[in-house]
């Protein structure tokens, strides 16, 4: 029932939050602005290849099984669009779909909040609003846990299986819980005499390795061989 | 510490407040802690315990007060830096890995990065915390985050910390560990308010506060247990249970049909997780630990995950309401008290399941709760296949007479 952000042993949590920031933005840009579908094939695999090495490749089966109604969602939009427009691209749009979520998957699976707001004062973000955005992912990570661990109990102690009947029952339990939590949160800052956030908030923070570098280099060169190239 | 050292940490001089839906009033008069001070507040659980722990937190921190309480007087004054445990302090919780947890309050001091770092190490050596320095506070059990989150709040300026019942949920060598520290502390300067109804600190405070009210009556359960046929077909739960990639442990433990299984064990001994397992809502890693049934019922150690109603009387479904809570069946279960709300959800389990997986059932009822949850389920032993987990002797001792089965997991932590 908890999200597991940073697994060990595999080689995308070593990598400097930065680098798969920028990683990640690179790809987004291309996917983006690609329509050759080839292109968008390579990424779709690479983003496959990186979060099986997360996952597993049954973590990335699990993980289409749980969007399978956004998916069904997109070809149904896709398709009226095309009914339209006859050069939409169904296909493509497709593939850009489950790009972004996959490389959305990545970024979430391997860095946690206390490493985001490290990372966003490297970058030189005022250490105030990189605090707040790392609280705001934290809340939302635990948030998200905890909808998770009702509904899990929930469905056994309501016995209905049917998500619809339950909703009311559920929403009542996250909707009181979430209120109970953000108390206790708010509460649990001020006990520890939060006041404002100085540079070095985070106590072990990463240091940029030369692997860092190599990559950073590697995506800049790609990027500008692709710009080049197009 | 010297006499003149006994500043003021804090001086109250009313407060005086009653519940909106109750008949509950707190009066406090002329109050004052000083350092090296305990103060106990006991009482039963549903006076007001953690509410007035509450009201002075807020007040002393300028938050506004709680909604359902209406304030009659609230004179205090402020002398020092308050630190606040509260009950459910695993919500407390701020960071992502127990070492950067335990020195976020240094950070927010202003304290370096280099002299963090040699506090953290003496912090780790101090509370053996070797194992889980490095993890994920999530990922540990109530009691290892209870224990974190104490350390992480205490800091090194002596002030006044606020804790409510800060031994529940500790197995007893965390909890004697936990204890003395606290007792080590207050010599040192800081001052403690210590919310709770067990007799843990009735040697070393030197203020007690009794709040005492009339509960309702509760002495005698409802007879009327419905029976449930069951639908299990398991004689036996045997394999590999933990969390996969991560850890895990054998169990091979025959089970009859209905009875009380209590499973005991340390703080991160696994517990919970065989009850998930046991509910299914944790897959085993081989062999077979889930008990399938449809009448399977689940009460996770924060109770109000099982609360799904506006209130009390919503909760039982027009169905008969124990007596303990006819006083209180407009009150929204999750306004109840810890103790309070512990009571409504094992009611809640046994009303309507037949397998009832209670995590931690007895962990903040008073004497008499206790004694009333007991029976209750003494009652409901020959209808249903209870498990419970417990991990403090004391609370062994006095189930001892309605465990017929004992799971005892091995020490992890």
């Amino acid at each position: 029932m908890i999200i597991d952000l940073q697994k060990d042993n595999n080689l995308l949590s070593d990598i400097d939050v930065i680098v798969k920031f920028y990683f990640f933005m690179v790809c987004i840009m291309i996917i983006i602005i690609e329509t050759n579908l080839y292109i968008l094939l390579s990424i779709l695999s690479l983003s496959i290849i990186l979060n099986s090495m997360i996952n597993g490749l049954n973590g990335i089966f699990d993980f289409i099984k749980g969007i399978k109604f956004q998916i069904l969602l997109l070809f149904i939009t896709g398709y009226l669009i095309s009914t339209f427009y006859q050069n939409f691209d169904i296909i493509g749009l497709f593939v850009k779909f489950l790009s972004v979520i996959l490389l959305s998957s990545i970024l979430s699976r391997t860095l946690n909040p206390d490493e985001v707001t490290d990372a966003l004062i490297r970058m030189r973000v005022n250490p105030n609003l990189a605090w707040s955005i790392g609280v705001t992912l934290r809340q939302m990570i635990f948030v998200y846990e905890d909808m998770m661990k009702i509904r899990q109990i929930q469905k056994l102690n309501l016995k209905s299986k049917s998500l619809i009947k339950n909703s009311e029952y559920l929403l009542v339990s996250i909707y009181a819980n979430t209120i109970i939590r953000s108390s206790h949160f708010k509460k649990g800052l001020i006990s520890r005499g939060f006041n404002k956030v100085n540079t070095n908030i985070i106590t072990f923070n990463k240091k940029v390795s030369k692997t860092d570098y190599l990559l950073s280099t590697i995506i800049t060169l790609t990027l500008i061989l692709y710009l080049i190239g197009r | 510490m010297e006499l003149n050292d006994k500043m003021n940490l804090i001086e109250i001089e009313k407060i005086n407040f009653k519940f909106n839906n109750n008949f509950i009033e707190i009066n406090i008069d002329d109050l004052i802690i000083k350092k090296g001070d305990i103060c106990i507040v006991k009482g039963n659980s549903g006076a007001g315990k953690s509410t007035l722990m509450e009201v002075i937190f807020r007040e002393l921190n300028g938050l506004p007060q709680i909604p359902f309480i209406s304030i009659e007087n609230l004179i205090l004054n402020k002398k020092s830096e308050v630190s606040a445990i509260f009950q459910k302090s695993e919500l407390q919780i701020l960071a992502f890995s127990v070492r950067e947890e335990l020195l976020l309050k240094y950070a927010f001091d202003g304290i370096n990065r280099k002299e963090r770092k040699e506090i953290g190490e003496k912090i780790k050596n101090k509370f053996n915390l070797e194992e889980l320095y490095e993890r994920d506070p999530r990922k540990l059990s109530t009691g290892q985050m209870k224990k974190i989150i104490t350390i992480a709040n205490m800091g090194i300026d002596k002030k006044l910390v606020l804790m409510d019942e800060p031994l529940s949920y500790l197995d007893d060598e965390n909890a004697n560990l936990m204890k003395n520290w606290i007792i080590e502390l207050s010599k040192d300067g800081y001052g403690f308010l210590i919310c709770t109804h067990s007799n843990d600190f009735d040697d070393y405070a030197n203020i007690e506060i009794m709040l005492d009210h009339e509960i309702p009556k509760y002495n005698h359960y409802n007879s009327n247990i419905t029976k449930i046929t069951h639908d299990i077909s398991l004689n036996s739960i045997s394999g590999h249970f933990g969390y996969k990639n991560y850890w895990k442990k054998f169990i091979n433990k025959p089970i009859k049909e209905k009875g009380i299984y209590v499973i005991e064990g340390t703080n991160g001994s696994g517990k919970t997780c065989l009850l998930e397992t046991l509910a299914g809502v944790t897959k085993e890693i081989d062999g077979k630990i889930r008990i399938k049934s449809k009448k399977i019922g689940f009460l996770h150690q924060n109770p109000s995950y099982v609360f799904s109603k506006d209130t009390i009387k919503n909760e039982f479904n027009g169905d008969d309401i124990p007596e303990y809570f006819t006083q209180l069946i407009h009150k929204s279960p999750f306004q109840l008290s810890e103790g309070q709300q512990k009571l409504l959800g094992i009611e809640l389990i046994l009303k309507s399941n037949y397998v009832c997986l209670l995590d931690e059932p007895f962990q903040n009822l008073d004497e008499k709760l206790l004694n009333y949850a007991i029976n209750l389920l003494m009652a409901h032993a020959d209808y249903r296949l209870i498990f419970i987990t417990i991990n403090r002797n004391i609370l062994k001792n006095k189930i001892q007479k309605i465990a017929e089965n004992i799971i005892n997991l091995e020490e992890k932590n």
